[in-house]
């Protein structure tokens, strides 16, 4: 449990140390379609609890979301620069990084959906897995730069060895076939263009009981040149701008910290209970 | 002369016929002659090489198909392809293949069971998902004649693809 929350503080400490502040009159998040004043409705489930199918014993599962709202995000960062040019060479050679700043961008980046889900994308709502879904989309502002916008995703989980904190850009592997692109988005196949909104369903199989997944992603929009993109010659110029923070977190407790959470609770119930009885 | 003639011009005229047209690749003719594995819950998929030739050294490139022979649209989850895409490559006898770094990155991802990049995407009935992978995972000997095929496991789907035969150069 000890090794769980210092991953949980790594990796907060790591999400917040990468957001730099964002400046005045930069890209503007908007989360009011999805909050309403800040309760959770249909498009916003900030955590999900189930109870776990066997071969578990009957303990529950939490998905937390992590940030509980997407932040912004400034530029991009340090990690998320480190994990590009370590691994632009054999998943999107020769394309090269500009770094520019959310203060770039005018526009509206609306979050219409961030929900924590039980479940994976092919079967929702049920099963020993957790995840998280997110969908945004960006209005571009008259005084945007004048390259064609898409996204380009950063994620750090605890999948290494021992639990230890891996990052990489999102996909990997790359699967891009025509050119070996950094987006999130391909320009490759049938029905999937690199202006498309953005949408991403994650998930991990719970398979262990304790288990602790954490998942934190930096999603940035990018501009580009289109001519540069499957024009037969592998590479180009990728501009990087501002974006967002957003993730999730999968606990089952250990069965121990079940039975004194449960406990604690029946305490406070009885507590209140009393409280309301009022002086005897 | 001219039976011989008539001939050679029935004969010109069935190749013109059967030829696909250029740039129809993945046309219904095409699609409809392609092998495909065993239907599961309204999917088949198939794998075809789309290099001629493979060298040893060389990436492969296999077109891989799933369609829709249902009456109802199905979803399927595009997880940037290696995630929920097992390859498979034996040789001819069944030996299996060692697979390179990118190989083994690839199946270590499929077999965590996560997913990062996840989109649902529906297959109307009767459409056809097409697309191009270049295949890097294993090392592949000159001379050696190999079997290759291409599973999508998503949950409790287990879609198998037609297996393709072929000898590296």
């Amino acid at each position: 449990m000890f090794q769980f929350r210092v991953v949980c503080a790594a990796i907060g400490l790591f999400a917040t140390a990468s957001a730099y502040i964002m400046p005045a009159h930069a890209l503007i998040i908007d989360e009011t379609a999805l909050t309403d004043a800040g309760e959770p409705g249909t498009d916003y489930i900030p955590f999900v609890t189930f109870n776990l199918d066997p071969p578990f014993p009957p303990d529950i599962a939490t998905v937390t979301l992590i940030p509980g709202l997407p932040q912004g995000i400034a530029a991009f960062s340090k990690a998320a620069l480190a994990t590009y040019n370590n691994e632009k060479g054999a998943q999107f050679p020769d394309w090269n990084l500009a770094l520019g700043s959310a203060a770039d961008l005018h526009g509206v980046l609306t979050i219409d959906t961030y929900q924590a889900r039980r479940g994976t994308a092919q079967h929702e709502g049920v099963g020993n897995a957790g995840g998280a879904f997110l969908a945004a989309h960006y209005t571009r502002a008259a005084n945007d730069p004048t390259l064609s916008l898409t996204w380009l995703q950063f994620f750090t989980d605890n999948t290494g060895p021992g639990g230890s904190l891996v990052s990489h850009i999102d996909p990997n592997p790359n699967d891009d076939t025509k050119e070996k692109l950094p987006f999130y988005w391909r320009d490759n196949e049938a029905g999937e263009k690199l202006s498309d909104p953005f949408r991403d369903r994650p998930s991990d199989p719970i398979t262990s009981d304790p288990f602790f997944r954490s998942v934190a992603f930096q999603l940035y929009l990018v501009g580009y040149n289109p001519l540069e993109v499957n024009d037969g010659t592998q590479g180009g110029t990728v501009t990087v701008y501002g974006g967002a923070n957003w993730g999730y977190q999968i606990q089952v407790p250990e069965p121990n910290s079940a039975i004194l959470f449960a406990s604690m609770l029946v305490v406070l119930a009885f507590v209140v209970r009393v409280a309301k009885r009022g002086p005897v | 002369m001219i039976r011989i003639m008539l001939l050679i011009a029935a004969l010109l005229a069935v190749d013109v016929m059967a030829a696909p047209p250029q740039g129809a690749q993945g046309s219904n003719s095409q699609i409809e002659r392609q092998e495909w594995g065993p239907a599961v819950r309204g999917l088949q998929a198939s794998v075809s090489l789309a290099t001629t030739v493979p060298t040893q050294g060389e990436p492969i490139t296999v077109q891989y198909r799933i369609r829709n022979i249902s009456g109802e649209p199905i979803k399927i989850v595009d997880a940037g392809f290696w995630p929920n895409h097992r390859i498979d490559v034996t040789t001819v006898d069944g030996m299996l293949v060692s697979r390179t770094t990118a190989g083994k990155d690839a199946l270590r991802v499929f077999l965590s069971g996560d997913r990062r990049k996840t989109v649902l995407r529906t297959l109307m009935p009767a459409e056809v998902l097409d697309d191009a992978q270049t295949i890097t995972h294993f090392e592949l000997r000159s001379g050696v004649r190999y079997r290759l095929s291409i599973t999508y496991v998503e949950g409790s789907v287990e879609l198998k693809s037609n297996q393709v035969e072929f000898t590296v150069r």
